[in-house]
């Protein structure tokens, strides 16, 4: 290993950490209490939850494959899925804004936007 | 480039073995919850394969590597994320060798961090969410910890390889 080595990976480090920080900073400054669940399959989005209410809904594909979101305890999270390499099940559980949990494989994307935007959604109904 | 019988049957080999490791890390999958995420096993023979038989011919294995990895266990959409991250990745190695600034560890690391950037890169434009730019720092780290290692289990079969060839 040379000099430039180490200063590469040091440098590295810094910038994934430094990224690392500030995101995690802005996501909790920019959550609050009326945050929602979104769920988009390829692109097009299939519903939207409140974090703030438990409730479990199943997604299932013309293939045969299916995703299961939990919400409780103000967290979202894949419980159940039928990919091969359940990387969204493993994944922790989001509340933050902006967080995501994708399943590559049926091109699920659940993520948390701030309440901001939302609120007309959820005075209307 | 002349294409000596050697040459075809060592090309042949790191194929074959390019090949095995991606099966094994498909068998092993490093499932901490982060997509896009690899150990990139695959890689050990990449990087030998530049450091012994040249660019074009590591370029042209690399290629081959995903065809039939992504053929066999995969799926399309699998195979167009392996491809965006070993295109980027390659060219990067490539870069950063001709340079002469980094060693073989240097240079496998950029390999590791940049596959895994290229395959998050993809899925940005296909799931059309650009929040996975989050998970750049989580593949930074791990892209850069598998590097090391990798670069230095190739720097090992190199020393070895070359005393084989000369």
């Amino acid at each position: 290993m040379k000099k430039n080595d180490l200063i590469l990976i040091g440098a590295l480090l810094i910038i994934a950490f430094t990224i690392l920080g500030i995101t995690r900073v802005w996501q909790r400054n920019n959550t609050d209490e009326s945050a929602m669940v979104i769920v988009t399959v390829d692109g097009q989005e299939m519903g939207r939850f409140p974090l703030n209410q438990d409730m479990e809904q199943r997604f299932d594909f013309p293939d045969g494959s299916y995703n299961v979101l939990r919400i409780y305890d103000g967290n979202a999270e894949i419980s159940e899925a039928s990919c091969p390499d359940q990387i969204c099940v493993k994944h922790h559980k989001i509340h933050y804004t902006n967080e995501t949990i994708v399943c590559l494989p049926n091109k699920l994307v659940v993520e948390i936007t701030g309440g901001e935007v939302s609120d007309v959604d959820t005075i209307a109904n | 480039m002349k294409m000596n019988t050697r040459k075809i049957a060592y090309l042949g080999l790191l194929i074959a073995l390019a090949f095995v490791l991606s099966y094994v890390e498909v068998l092993l999958p490093l499932n901490i919850g982060i997509p896009g995420a690899k150990v990139g096993l695959a890689n050990i023979v990449i990087v030998v394969a530049l450091y012994t038989i040249g660019g074009k011919n590591a370029a042209m294995l690399s290629l081959v590597r995903v065809l039939l990895v992504g053929l066999t266990f995969g799926n399309f959409a699998m195979m167009l994320y392996s491809l965006a991250g070993a295109v980027l990745s390659f060219v990067m190695m490539y870069v950063a060798k001709r340079t002469k600034k980094l060693s073989i560890t240097g240079v496998s690391v950029i390999g590791g961090v940049f596959h895994n950037v290229g395959q998050i890169i993809v899925a940005i434009f296909v799931l059309e969410t650009s929040q996975l730019i989050y998970y750049l720092p989580f593949l930074i780290v791990i892209g850069t910890i598998s590097g090391v290692v990798i670069g230095i289990l190739s720097g090992m079969i190199c020393r070895r390889v070359k005393v084989a060839f000369a």
